[in-house]
């Protein structure tokens, strides 16, 4: 008797909303994981007409019941025992809801096989691979974005004995049954000379996988096919194998591990593992004398940084060049960065547009929206791209280099005053180049309360954005470049005090808690291997640029409108647009201090779009094509520019950021939290600042 | 019996106790660490680091004072 006939499990008493799979070759942790996933309350059941016992039991998930059935561990579909035959069947028949494929990561190249013959006739699958941690400590890394692609189901690694990743599963398979990411294509393999036969022979399975099966011999096929069906699937097996010289199940097999082989050697490397010896010899460099480990802990960060930021914007090292006096290769390399290319292409494209639609005669407002609001919106998100990129690889390379491990110890004697543990630094460390990825990883930190305080203190950390208005603002208001570099120091020493403050402010009121202990394993050093850092950081950039680009887009063409649109309608000067009430409006806060201009006030507001924003803004307020004569234009008193630079340091986050933040804890709380946190810590400072400044000089 | 912290580097251990929640001894337990393992002391400075079978452990001071072991060697 086969599963069909038992098509809606009635003997398993009260199923709930979905009925899941679980399936596995043996020794894959099939077990393990149904004990992890269902706590171990499962009971067992008879088959109906079989003697096999089959476990099943219960999960609850956002609120839905799932049945998971444990089904007997099966090599592959060419079976002949009696519980594998069942499992097979059962696949077969395509009777449930969902499939848990289990993979054990230790044998995938064996394992892709049994993956290939599941999705020829399911695509209801979600792809579990376990023992992830394992190889990834013996070297091999397994690029999950790519396998996913190829293979179009969900992949998630986990560990069962661990339980690590059992959530993110439980989300795939949500996600699965309630049909959020449908593909109503299976996967296909191009069988070449095979397929007019497959075509064939579908016209009696009805179904392409089935079609395969049929023609690989497998008499559980045949035997549900009518008398002609199954002759004529016999005559073209014979045909086949006269033609070829190869039984059709072996054509098929072959063709199958060409496949793999691409799949492995495009998403499986293997990294040489450092030696014990080698190990322990940095390790006790790194290890035994904190100071020393932390120099250079210190000097790895700030190098790469270093390297991270000048591929991007030139800077640091063109003022660098320039100091030493030399300016055509400074001016080179101010040019000739990731960052000036982009806007070089965009400002092209702008003029370009421009053009083209002043010939079509049309409408002045609509051009400018066009090139000013939505061309250089797209180039606003582009432009971060490579910075958050560059640090995405640095950091990657830190990660995958086993270094990573060692920071967090170090960094955990001073994390610690505050109750964050030592892995919070990467995440901080990330941030001094872009808050956006720093808050992506803070995914590292075990604990979610940790997490959560972490990502509402990491925005007061400055970031490169940041750094540019700094270092603009500072060589506009001071001349001496000792008061400019002593401004620069007190800045950041004050942005990471202010982080740790915040963090253990946050520890003891909004997220009280447990502080968390360290306790990590230090992997195996490792020269990092180029693939698994490419693979990294494209992942992690690509989910900014969805991420902000969704917002940043969008909040272009409204600051555009603020800056564009009147009370008399469209108008290319800012001064009689909503930009300068607005502006007007909020500058109010700072009139006490004597700053009373509304172009920075209205500078203040586009400034939460992105950081740099606050330059280009002034500048047009103040319609020149120089952004330092606005500034100077502004009159500012020493006391005044201080306290305004301390305020747009810290005051709330950009706009990508304050997004990512939601999209991370989900949370509006959180963000409330950070706005509120950032708005009050930079307010009150600004006015300490100010009057601080006022006594002394 | 001592605590983690208080081993000497260089010296192998066996775990005897666990004095902490099930969230604790679950942590631990991921990890390898469960009462019957032996282990060796690589470093004591700031963070515990063990050595367990092929792979180090850094445990956190608080943590450390917590599981209890006899010294073997």
């Amino acid at each position: 008797m086969s599963c069909h006939q038992h098509k809606n499990f009635d003997f398993l008493e009260n199923h709930g909303d979905y009925i899941i799979a679980l399936v596995a070759q043996p020794n894959a942790g099939k077990t393990t994981l149904f004990n992890t996933l269902t706590g171990a309350r499962g009971y067992v059941a008879n088959w109906p007409g079989k003697t096999v016992e089959i476990f099943s039991g219960t999960v609850i998930h956002h609120g839905k019941k799932l049945t998971i059935i444990d089904l007997p561990g099966i090599q592959s579909l060419h079976t002949s025992s009696q519980e594998e035959t069942l499992t097979k069947e059962c696949i077969l028949e395509n009777k449930f809801d969902a499939i848990i494929l289990l993979i054990n990561a230790e044998s995938l190249y064996r394992s892709l096989y049994f993956i290939l013959q599941i999705l020829e006739l399911t695509n209801k699958v979600v792809i579990a691979i376990n023992k992830f941690d394992v190889i990834e400590r013996r070297g091999f890394h397994i690029n999950i974005a790519a396998l996913e692609a190829k293979l179009g189901v969900p992949i998630v690694t986990i560990s069962a004995l661990k339980k690590i990743g059992i959530g993110p599963l439980m989300d795939r398979i949500m996600d699965l049954l309630e049909k959020k990411n449908e593909k109503a294509e299976k996967f296909k393999i191009d069988y070449g000379s095979l397929e007019e036969y497959i075509e064939y022979t579908q016209k009696f399975t009805n179904d392409r996988g089935l079609a395969i099966r049929a023609l690989e011999g497998d008499d559980y096929i045949l035997e549900t096919l009518n008398e002609k069906g199954r002759n004529e699937v016999r005559r073209i097996r014979k045909e086949i194998e006269e033609k070829y010289g190869f039984r059709p199940e072996e054509l098929i097999a072959m063709t199958r591990y060409k496949i793999i082989e691409e799949l492995t050697q495009n998403a499986i490397v293997k990294v040489n593992v450092a030696g014990k010896n080698l190990e322990e010899k940095i390790d006790k460099i790194m290890l035994n004398n904190w100071i020393i480990g932390l120099i250079i802990s210190l000097g790895i960060i700030l190098s790469t940084l270093f390297i991270a930021f000048t591929i991007n914007t030139g800077f640091p090292l063109n003022i660098i060049f320039e100091e030493l006096g030399l300016t055509e290769l400074a001016n080179i390399i101010e040019t000739y960065n990731l960052g000036g290319i982009i806007s070089m292409i965009f400002s092209t494209l702008s003029t370009l547009t421009q053009n083209i639609l002043e010939d079509a005669n049309i409408p002045t407002w609509f051009i400018d929206l066009t090139t000013n609001g939505i061309i250089a919106g797209v180039g606003a998100v582009l432009s971060f791209l490579p910075l958050i990129f560059m640090v995405n690889v640095v950091m990657a390379l830190i990660e995958d280099s086993g270094f990573m491990a060692r920071m967090a110890i170090i960094f955990n004697k001073i994390t610690r005053i505050v109750g964050l543990t030592g892995k919070s630094f990467f995440p901080v460390g990330i941030s001094i180049a872009c808050n956006v990825p720093g808050i992506l990883a803070t995914r590292i930190l075990e604990d979610d309360k940790e997490r959560f305080r972490v990502i509402v203190s990491l925005p007061l950390i400055i970031c490169q954005a940041r750094l540019i208005v700094m270092i603009f603002l500072l060589s506009a208001f001071f001349t001496s470049p000792l008061a400019q570099t002593g401004t620069t120091l007190l800045l950041y020493t004050l942005s990471f005090s202010l982080f740790l403050l915040a963090s253990k402010i946050v520890t003891k009121t909004a997220l009280k808690g447990q502080e968390q202990e360290l306790i990590l394993e230090l992997p195996p050093y490792h020269i990092p291997s180029l693939r698994v850092i490419s693979w990294i950081s494209w992942e992690r950039s690509k989910s900014y640029i969805i991420k902000a680009g969704k917002i940043i887009f969008p909040a272009s063409i409204i600051i555009w409108t603020i800056m564009h649109i009147g009370p008399n309608g469209y108008t290319p000067n800012p001064n009689t647009a909503f930009g300068y009430i607005i502006g007007n409006f909020i500058i109010k806060a700072f009139n006490p201090i004597g700053i009373n201009s509304w172009e920075i006030g209205l500078a203040l507001l586009t400034g939460i779009l992105a950081k740099e924003i606050v330059i280009e803004t002034l500048a047009i307020s103040f319609a020149t094509e120089n952004p330092l004569e606005a500034v100077k234009a502004l009159h500012l008193t020493i006391p005044q520019a201080l306290s305004l630079l301390t305020f747009i340091m810290l005051y709330t986050p950009c706009i990508a950021t304050i997004a990512t933040i939601y999209s991370e804890t989900k949370s509006l709380k959180f963000v409330l939290l950070n706005l509120l946190l950032q708005l009050s810590i930079a307010y009150i400072l600004s006015y300490i600042i100010a009057y601080i400044a006022m006594l002394i000089l | 019996m001592k605590s983690l912290d208080e081993i000497e580097v260089g010296r192998k251990v066996r775990i005897v106790k666990i004095l902490g929640g099930y969230g604790l001894v679950r942590r631990l337990v991921s990890l390898g660490l469960t009462i019957g393992v032996e282990l060796f002391i690589i470093n004591n400075q700031g963070p515990i680091i063990i050595k367990l079978g092929d792979s180090n452990i850094a445990i956190g001071k608080g943590i450390a004072r917590k599981v209890l072991v006899e010294e073997i060697i």
